[in-house]
């Protein structure tokens, strides 16, 4: 994880949701993991792509920003993260 | 009217891309972006005049001593106040827990009453939340309507003779509604209350005269006005300022300090001005910039500012409204707006939105603002995404903005963005 992940913000909502920001030399090299390990993944217009992981939502961003719905906490987040990123 | 092309040149971060594209900075009611003056002069002050202030007989003290004065001078003609009722702070949050935790905590009782509404910021409410646990004081809260206004009716009924302060928003930092407050101020003085005001969004944005207001305390940040990060001011009436005692003690806030032999302390005697509530040395250079800062926006005219941000949102309402699918909260009437817009594409989370026009280099809150409750209230419980708008925004990037949010609605319209 600590190879792609610059920093992670914790977004205020209804839901705890949290921004994943990717390390910008490897944003693209990240997303092409993000777009193998994830389920369902649907590409909305070039604006974003969306797919679920272990249940879990991401919202991928050509930004390298990756907002990730429904998550108990940050510790549950770098689990996910770093099983895809593994 | 303003020249915002003329304006634009004095702000060097405006000429900045972010992800490839122009910056737009409608994250305003966060914290505005510095012009060079301001820039220049927080710099010229390290280079030429740097020192402590008001403890040194020496020269660069001393000049360091007036500048800072002059601060404070700028400052009070830009709110209409007298120099010597200025606080600097480092921001609103610290000044509104100055009122609290100096003036309310001395001055109220186990049973008395606060009077807030649902529509502040969080820190017009957590303050008051912690003193009612340390002083057993209550606090009411002022409901807010359907459209974003502020339930004025209510406030003579929540009133009691227990109330001890009103402390209420003059604008809205998630709705951009402007309070009446001189009518909150009069019915406050009816019934012999003091009340406290969070300028935050207001001061910034239009004029404020606090002798017209009549208010007892206002509290804004330097940051949200072109000014250094670290900066805030609280005014405080004179009389009031008189009887208040700092809970934040040390240098500066005293006149004297003397050691009593005979009964083993010391006994202090506390300073008369306001630098009786900067205890420790304070943020000189911050302050300086500041007052350029405070300069730089007098010399624009508030009220040109005020006009130009109405022109703003009006702008952005208009093409919200043309696009469809987006929900709009607060007032419909621009005139009763700072220059906030709060919105939501409908069946999107306001941090998707934010992330997507995050892309095009445009810069929106999303989320609840720090103000949940009147999230709540408007029914917006995933939180919104908020434009705010200031003195270099133009019409044409709210275009973009727009064009953007088109693009997002009409893909939804097709099925393609969920």
């Amino acid at each position: 994880m600590e190879k792609y992940v610059k920093q992670i913000i914790k977004a205020c909502g209804k839901e705890a949701d949290y921004v994943v920001v990717l390390k910008m030399d490897k944003v693209m090299e990240a997303i092409e993991r993000l777009k193998s390990e994830l389920k369902g993944l649907i590409d909305f217009g070039g604006l974003y792509m969306k797919g679920i992981f272990n249940g879990i939502e991401l919202n991928i961003f050509r930004t390298g920003k990756i907002l990730v719905k429904g998550i108990e906490n940050e510790e549950d987040l770098k689990r996910i993260l770093n099983k895809i990123f593994s | 009217m303003l020249n915002v092309e003329e304006i634009r040149k004095d702000f060097p971060i405006l000429s900045r891309e972010v992800n490839g594209r122009k910056l737009i900075y409608f994250d305003n009611a966060a914290t505005t972006q510095k012009p060079v003056q301001v820039i220049n002069r927080v710099m010229e002050f390290y280079m030429k005049n740097h020192a402590n202030i008001h403890r040194g007989i020496h020269t660069l003290s001393q000049e360091a001593s007036q500048l800072y004065e002059e601060a404070r001078e700028a400052i009070a003609k830009m709110i209409n106040a007298n120099p010597k009722e200025i606080i600097f702070t480092k921001n609103t949050t610290e000044a509104i827990n100055i009122v609290a935790y100096t003036w309310a905590l001395r001055k109220l009782k186990r049973g008395d009453e606060i009077l807030t509404s649902l529509m502040e910021h969080h820190s017009n409410i957590t303050p008051w939340i912690t003193l009612s646990q340390l002083r057993g004081v209550k606090v009411k809260f002022i409901g807010v309507n359907v459209d974003g206004t502020l339930k004025m009716e209510d406030i003579p009924k929540l009133i009691s003779k227990r109330t001890r302060l009103i402390t209420i928003t003059h604008a809205s930092n998630v709705l951009g509604t402007i309070n009446d407050v001189k009518g909150i101020v009069k019915i406050a003085h009816e019934n012999g209350i003091p009340v406290s005001i969070d300028a935050a969004q207001s001061a910034p944005h239009m004029p404020i005269n606090v002798k017209d207001i009549n208010c007892e305390f206002l509290a804004f940040s330097g940051h949200k006005m072109l000014g250094p990060s670290g900066t805030g001011v609280l005014y405080i009436k004179s009389e009031i300022l008189k009887e208040i005692e700092p809970t934040i003690s040390g240098g500066g806030t005293i006149k004297n300090v003397k050691w009593i032999p005979e009964m083993g302390t010391c006994k202090i005697d506390w300073g008369e001005g306001p630098e009786k509530l900067e205890a420790g040395t304070p943020n000189i250079a911050g302050v300086i910039g500041l007052s350029e800062a405070a300069k730089y926006l007098m010399k624009i005219g508030l009220e040109n500012i005020e006009r130009h941000e109405k022109m703003l949102v009006e702008e952005t309402m208009k093409g919200l409204m043309d696009i469809g699918d987006v929900k709009i909260y607060g007032p419909m009437n621009p005139n009763i707006k700072v220059g906030i817009v709060a919105f939501n594409i409908n069946g999107l989370n306001p941090h998707q939105t934010a992330l997507i026009l995050d892309q095009y280099g445009i810069a929106v809150r999303s989320g609840f603002h720090c103000a949940e409750p009147i999230h709540q209230i408007i029914g917006a419980e995933d939180g919104s995404v908020r434009a705010s708008y200031y003195i270099y925004n133009t019409k044409s990037e709210i275009e973009e903005m727009l064009n953007v949010i088109r693009e997002i609605v009409e893909l939804r319209r097709g099925g393609e963005v969920r």
